[in-house]
């Protein structure tokens, strides 16, 4: 698991990522050195379910940008995506930006 | 341990992708999902809204807005990829200017036809519809009541517009803008096979060896089958890609033989390879034994112009479509004439190109893909052209199996699917059934559930009729939908606009946008687009697709199909058929036509439901709530009938639902099994046993060979207007640019339509790339900026200007020349002339 | 006494008025000029011809050209977008051509680029530096 600061998260998007098969062990490497990036499972079809979390929206997207551009990603379909609104209150553990 | 929020939603996000793709997450206890449904990207499938093709696509809504679109991977049209406007899908509802309310001419306080644009609501909006609907139905008959339909109409649609002027009002006055795209492609099917629309399917290009385009810039214009082409092209040895045109395009980056030919001399070059072919005995003969007649079209048939025109005047046999029964003998005397010398000197085209082509057409051993779209139908003599291609392939035996097909390529997402399917045309009725037949009729109005005698036998005007009708003061109340006939239908300044604007007639135009044609009307009402409504395309391989409603339109803005059922509602029965017939059904007295066509027990058959995909997704149908019953089901189920159970066989459609379920389906359909090549046994459920091929269309199962001559077009260059013009589209616009032209990088791409000339002819003019120039015609002219150095390279003598743009109308410069036999105008010939601004 | 009636008539005329809606401006994409009018003027504009990303709104979305593609061919002779944007190009800041460019038709990866996506043109296109006609509301997800 990766450490991102609670204070630092605004966006939690839900993905899967499709690998080319011979780079696999590659790709999922290159994500785990990624901040704010989770794999939760992979199946036979060499996809992982993978979660990212962020500071800003834009900063989710950049990051998923940057996953499709990793060497062996065929395509990262986004299915989830939750960001807190501006006018949230504090709640334990956020802080809005 | 609790689950802190942050935590929560993490679980729930990878819960969410976790069910997409049907994995479990190990170990973690579902958290519920409920809570984050909000934030799911829901993808569902449709087809997309552009051309012909029909690729698939992928929605993705998010809190009723489509956020993006992406290829289907599953569908099998396109696995996985779109051309550029397909990408750009999502963006095509969101311009700034969506009509929201209905717009009527106002002055005063009431409806005045040079008042401004003023707000009403759809109450008002209707009301002077049916107020003036009446009044000219009342005073002259169903014969001055118009519309203008739409191969971009969803099939439902179509269909109750049908419905509603040849049952409810009894008129035949309907037309749709495939008329301008398909109808000479249809009037060869019909004189050659007796069916409608091809044989064959988009699997010939993965089976062919070789592929001719006639007059067809795929590249652009079909981008994705192109593709499949190119694939095939570049991975399979000696695979060849011939291409002729009357000017360079991109298709001619893949050919192996590209030929550039004078206008209309087309037909030379078809003779020719016909000629070749009987000369050099290559014809198979077994085959012309047992599958073909011979026959031969009367000429000299006009241009389909007024009939005070000159050349109407002069025609001997002006839109006459008799054939006489020949020999195969007589064919080989009447192509004779066309040898290679002949053709050569009259297209422009080098002699080794053409025997090249000659060559390929007579080897029995390679499979061809011919494929065609506006250079073959937008022509005078289109029908005649069409079928002298199906000549060469029926004289090779090259038809109805894998790799060998002539293919005629549509140009509409829902010209098969919805104006020829479904009949939408002034002299047809659904699965090509005619309103000229009594059996015809009788089978229509029975399914209809409607009096004998309803249906008007005579064939109302046409597209090009409607406009000099509406001239002419002939049609007074005219409604078009879901097409923008001001910019796309020729000779804008002699025929379109006085028509719109002649003080006698009241004009409605439904479109989502303010366009050319909402300009030119009188009451405008807004239209909800695509995926804001549920419905169904057919492409032009016979692949039915349907889809869903995914977000909700802008507030004020209505389906097509609304505002017809709406609209029916208005008239009583006895305000619009004769006593005698009502006297045949006399429990319709005092009913609505919305009654009598709507909910007749047919079209109402299916009560509200709730619709939902594979994975529980809810979705919204504004129709069903509305009118309290799933409309869309109804209507398809009722039209199904015709295809199923109807005098002309091998229509079928699958269910509707099953149409949902699958990525679309190939008819005829029977017992859920699609059809890939028609009248050849194994794959058409219709051919008799033991017969192997079967053109079951005609009587005898043959298919005819139409023998037509070459005849010139209707205007060619003189003296004063030394330059053919020759119109047409490019790959990031779409028609009328009405949707395109709002998304701003498809803008960016192609903002202004350019004139594309070759650089002698600037030079010769002293005009310079870049400069803006004049083209003008008889008819008007237009400004537009000189490109030399282009996509599209025309010879010397030529220039092409597409249609896209609003602000510099080329139809103001075209003529409205038609086939005589199809109606459908030649978009692509008429003289002009190029000048500095 | 003629100027009071005339002016109740006045009062009653606006008050009426008020009651319908005004009419509103409407224009196509042809703005101020009518459909009788001559073409709308335009000058000739130049491409964005730069260096830098257009940035996309959604993954899916095929990437823009940031330069000209003038006098650049793709024909049976060559490709010469490949020659920047092919996968082992050198060259600096050229999007390399995506993974999913090297699959063949049935999915199965291919050693050069995939025949059904060597017309870039279809899906790929350039900008010319121009405002556009209207605006467009759509919202990426991002937002």
């Amino acid at each position: 698991m990766n450490n991102v600061s609670e204070a630092d998260v605004g966006c939690i998007v839900g993905a899967v990522v499709h690998m080319v098969p011979d780079n696999h062990g590659l790709v999922k490497e290159q994500l785990s050195m990624l901040e704010g990036v989770d794999i939760h499972v992979e199946d036979e079809r060499f996809r992982l379910v993978i979660t990212i979390e962020a500071a800003t929206s834009r900063a989710a997207v950049s990051l998923t940008e940057s996953i499709q551009d990793i060497n062996g990603v065929m395509h990262v379909a986004m299915v989830y995506q939750h960001c807190e609104g501006l006018n949230k209150t504090q709640e334990e553990g956020w802080t809005w930006r | 341990m609790a689950l802190s929020r942050r935590e929560f939603i993490k679980t729930s996000a990878a819960a969410a992708a976790a069910a997409s793709i049907q994995v479990t997450l190990p170990g973690q206890a579902q958290a519920s999902v409920d809570d984050g449904r909000d934030d799911f990207i829901r993808w569902d499938k449709a087809p997309c809204r552009f051309c012909g093709v029909g690729c698939g696509v992928l929605v993705g809504t998010k809190d009723n807005r489509i956020v993006a679109t992406q290829a289907d991977p599953k569908a099998e049209v396109n696995r996985g990829i779109n051309c550029i406007k397909g990408y750009f899908l999502s963006k095509i509802m969101y311009g700034e200017d969506r009509l929201t309310t209905p717009l009527l001419r106002m002055r005063d306080g009431k409806y005045h036809k040079e008042g401004e644009f003023t707000p009403v609501s759809w109450d008002d909006a209707f009301d002077i519809m049916a107020e003036k609907w009446k009044q000219t139905l009342g005073s002259k008959g169903p014969e001055a009541i118009g519309m203008f339909g739409s191969g971009q109409w969803t099939i439902m649609e179509g269909y109750a517009a049908s419905k509603l002027m040849k049952a409810g009002f009894r008129s035949n006055n309907i037309d749709p803008n495939a008329r301008h795209c398909m109808a000479s492609a249809v009037g060869a099917f019909m004189r050659a096979f007796g069916s409608d629309e091809p044989m064959g399917c988009y699997d010939d290009l993965e089976h062919a060896d070789a592929f001719v385009l006639w007059g067809s810039n795929m590249a652009e214009m079909h981008p994705i089958l192109w593709t499949r082409i190119a694939d095939t092209r570049l991975s399979k040895p000696g695979a060849e890609v011939h291409v002729l045109s009357t000017y360079r395009h991109r298709c001619f980056d893949l050919a192996d033989n590209g030929m550039v030919f004078t206008p209309q001399t087309d037909m030379v070059i078809l003779n020719y390879i016909a000629n070749y072919i009987i000369q050099n005995e290559a014809y198979d003969q077994r085959f012309i034994d047992a599958h073909v007649n011979f026959k031969s079209a009367t000429t000299d048939i006009g241009y389909g112009l007024r009939p005070d025109h000159p050349l109407e005047k002069k025609a001997k046999n002006p839109g006459v479509g008799k054939m006489s029964g020949i020999s195969l003998d007589d064919y080989a005397r009447l192509v004779a004439p066309y040898t290679l010398e002949h053709a050569a000197e009259l297209s422009g085209v080098p002699k080794e190109n053409l025997l090249r082509l000659a060559k390929l057409y007579a080897d029995p051993n390679k499979k061809i893909t011919s494929l065609w779209t506006m250079g073959f139908n937008q022509h005078t003599r289109g029908v005649w052209t069409n079928g002298l291609l199906y000549n060469i392939h029926l004289l090779m035996g090259k038809i109805s199996e894998p790799g060998n097909s002539p293919f005629s390529l549509t140009g509409q997402p829902s010209a098969c699917g919805t104006a020829r399917e479904v009949g939408t045309f002034s002299h047809r009725l659904p699965a090509d059934l005619v309103v000229k037949k009594k059996a015809h009729r009788d089978f229509a109005e029975k399914v209809w559930k409607l009096p004998e005698g309803t249906i008007p036998p005579k064939p109302g005007y046409h597209a090009v009729q409607h406009n000099r009708m509406l001239k002419d003061g002939v049609i007074n109340a005219y409604w078009s939908m879901c097409n923008n006939n001001v910019q796309a239908a020729a000779n804008m300044n002699e025929e379109t606009l006085p028509g719109y604007r002649n003080p006698e007639n009241f004009v409605v135009v439904s479109d989502p946008y303010p366009t050319a044609s909402t300009m030119a009307a009188d009451l405008v009402l807004p239209t909800a687009m695509w995926v804001e409504k549920e419905g169904a395309y057919g492409n032009a391989e016979r692949r039915t697709q349907a889809w869903r409603q995914q977000v909700k339109p802008p507030e004020g803005a209505k389906s097509d199909l609304w505002q017809l059922m709406e609209f029916s509602k208005r008239f009583k029965v006895e305000d619009v058929w004769t006593d005698d017939l009502l006297a045949k059904m006399p429990e319709h007295r005092h009913k609505t036509l919305y009654d009598v066509l709507y909910r007749n027990g047919n079209v109402d058959e299916f009560p509200a439901q709730k619709i939902t995909d594979a994975d529980g997704n809810v979705y919204d149908n504004d129709e069903m709530e509305h009118f309290g019953f799933y409309a869309q089901k109804g209507l398809f189920e009722e039209y199904r009938l015709f295809g199923t159970t109807g005098p002309k066989k091998g229509h079928n459609l699958a269910s509707f639902d099953q149409l949902h379920r699958e990525r679309g389906m190939r008819w005829p359909v029977v017992d859920g099994k699609e059809t890939k090549w028609r009248y050849r046994e194994g794959s058409d459920p219709f051919v008799p046993t033991g017969k192997g091929l079967y053109f079951y269309g005609h009587k005898d199962g043959k298919a005819n060979i139409i023998f037509a001559p070459y005849e010139p077009p209707a205007e060619s260059p003189d003296e004063t207007y030394d330059m053919w013009l020759c119109t047409g589209r490019v790959l990031e616009h779409w028609h009328s640019g009405s949707m395109t032209q709002r998304v701003p990088e498809l803008y960016k791409a192609v903002p202004d339509a350019q004139v594309f000339m070759h650089p002698n002819d600037a030079k010769k003019r002293k005009l310079k790339r870049g400069q803006l120039a004049k083209i003008q015609s008889r008819r008007g002219e237009i400004t537009a900026l000189i490109e030399t150095r282009g996509r599209n390279k025309p010879p010397e003598g030529l220039v092409f200007v597409p249609w896209f743009d609003a602000r510099r109308l080329i139809n103001k410069v075209t003529l409205d020349s038609t086939d005589p036999l199809s109606k459908q105008t030649d978009y692509k010939k008429c003289a002009i002339r190029i000048t500095k601004a | 006494m003629k100027n009071t009636l005339w002016f109740l008539s006045l009062l009653l005329l606006i008050v009426s008025s008020t009651a319908w809606s005004a009419p509103t401006q409407v224009h196509s994409l042809r703005g101020d000029a009518a459909l009788d009018a001559p073409s709308v003027p335009t000058t000739e504009k130049a491409w964005r011809d730069g260096e830098g990303k257009i940035q996309r709104n959604y993954i899916q979305q095929p990437p823009l050209i940031p330069h000209s593609t003038e006098d650049l061919t793709v024909d049976l002779d060559g490709n010469s977008c490949l020659m920047c944007h092919n996968w082992d190009s050198e060259m600096p800041g050229a999007t390399k051509v995506g993974v999913s460019h090297f699959l063949s038709r049935d999915d199965k990866a291919l050693a050069r680029i995939s025949p059904r996506r060597y017309f870039c043109t279809q899906c790929h296109v350039p900008q010319k530096i121009a405002k556009p006609l209207i605006g467009n509301r759509f919202t990426p997800l991002a937002e």
